[in-house]
């Protein structure tokens, strides 16, 4: 992986190196965007949801989406739930954890902004947005399966976009 | 037994106590702070009472006052009592009975953390919700955060 970073813009230069590069990016974006394979973590209620949306009726496999117990092997965190003051440090060492290239969807209102707990709050984060940096954004109370998967979609555009030009 | 019963017996056992029974509360009687520990110590270990259970504990603010309401069970006997004691605001402490029910250990912890009544000979009185370095108790009506966004009208 570092060797294609490393050498893109050499690979730019040469003639017709900008169909070599594009079909390294398919190559890879491709792989990466049908094997998202996200963090077993909830917080609270969207938890249950993101739980129904992996189990069998939903599936997520076949996105090739699986669950990891581990941050390292994760690509995805679906940040699902209220993120409390007290667990908001906890939630960010989570993603350092994990391994680059990582996506996080904030799953939720609460994860968003706070959600039902925005007012009158002195123990909630007014969004996980204040702490990591989020992909996509799945409003609802919980969000159906069909949200959740819907915003899994919307990641797999954004994946597809990615390129190994002008990166450093 | 009923209420009725419980206060006869209690009565004859605390004669200097008035226990002041709770109009909105049938189950409920108001004690001084200071009777509190030995009475909770009879009512857990006389045959005839036998509360073996300690339901919850929890604090509400009055403003002017603190009140702290112990709720108790019998598993044997099957009948509850729930004692409440008023703590003024010069003196927000009461001791602990954490060394007779387990539960109070955890339940005065948390009252500790929200409304901040400290509770004498308390094993480990620390926050148990709010992160360690919080400032503040946050249940109290006068509690104020500099980040809190009050809802519009």
């Amino acid at each position: 992986m570092g060797i294609i970073e490393k050498t893109a813009p050499y690979i730019e230069k040469l003639p017709g190196g900008g169909i070599v590069l594009t079909t390294i990016d398919w190559f890879f974006n491709n792989a990466r965007k049908n094997s998202i394979w996200y963090m077993l973590f909830g917080l609270a209620c969207c938890a249950i949801e993101l739980m129904a949306t992996g189990a069998a009726r939903y599936d997520f496999d076949r996105f090739g989406m699986i669950f990891r117990s581990s941050p390292r092997q994760s690509d995805l965190m679906i940040v699902a739930g209220t993120i409390t003051l007290k667990m908001a440090p906890r939630v960010k060492l989570l993603y350092e954890q994990m391994p680059e290239p990582k996506y996080v969807i904030a799953m939720g209102g609460c994860a968003i902004n706070g959600g039902p707990f925005y007012y009158d709050n002195y123990s909630v984060l007014k969004g996980i947005d204040q702490v990591i940096p989020v992909d996509v954004y799945v409003p609802g109370c919980p969000p159906r399966p069909e949200a959740l998967m819907h915003g899994v979609l919307a990641l797999q555009e954004k994946i597809k976009k990615n390129t190994f030009k002008n990166k450093k | 037994m009923n209420l009725l019963e419980i206060l006869k017996l209690l009565k004859e056992n605390f004669p200097q106590e008035k226990f002041i029974e709770d109009s909105n509360n049938s189950e409920a009687v108001y004690v001084e702070e200071n009777n509190l520990y030995s009475l909770v110590k009879f009512i857990k270990e006389n045959q005839a009472l036998c509360f073996d259970y300690l339901i919850f504990i929890t604090a509400i603010d009055y403003k002017d006052y603190f009140e702290l309401v112990y709720y108790f069970y019998s598993y044997s006997k099957n009948h509850r009592l729930a004692l409440k004691v008023k703590l003024p605001l010069s003196n927000l402490q009461i001791k602990s009975i954490s060394n007779l029910y387990a539960t109070a250990d955890w339940n005065e912890r948390e009252i500790y953390d929200l409304f901040g009544i400290k509770f004498l000979n308390h094993p480990d009185l620390r926050r148990i919700l709010m992160p360690e370095d919080w400032e503040g108790y946050p249940l109290r009506k006068n509690y104020t955060y500099q980040n809190l966004i009050i809802k519009p009208d």
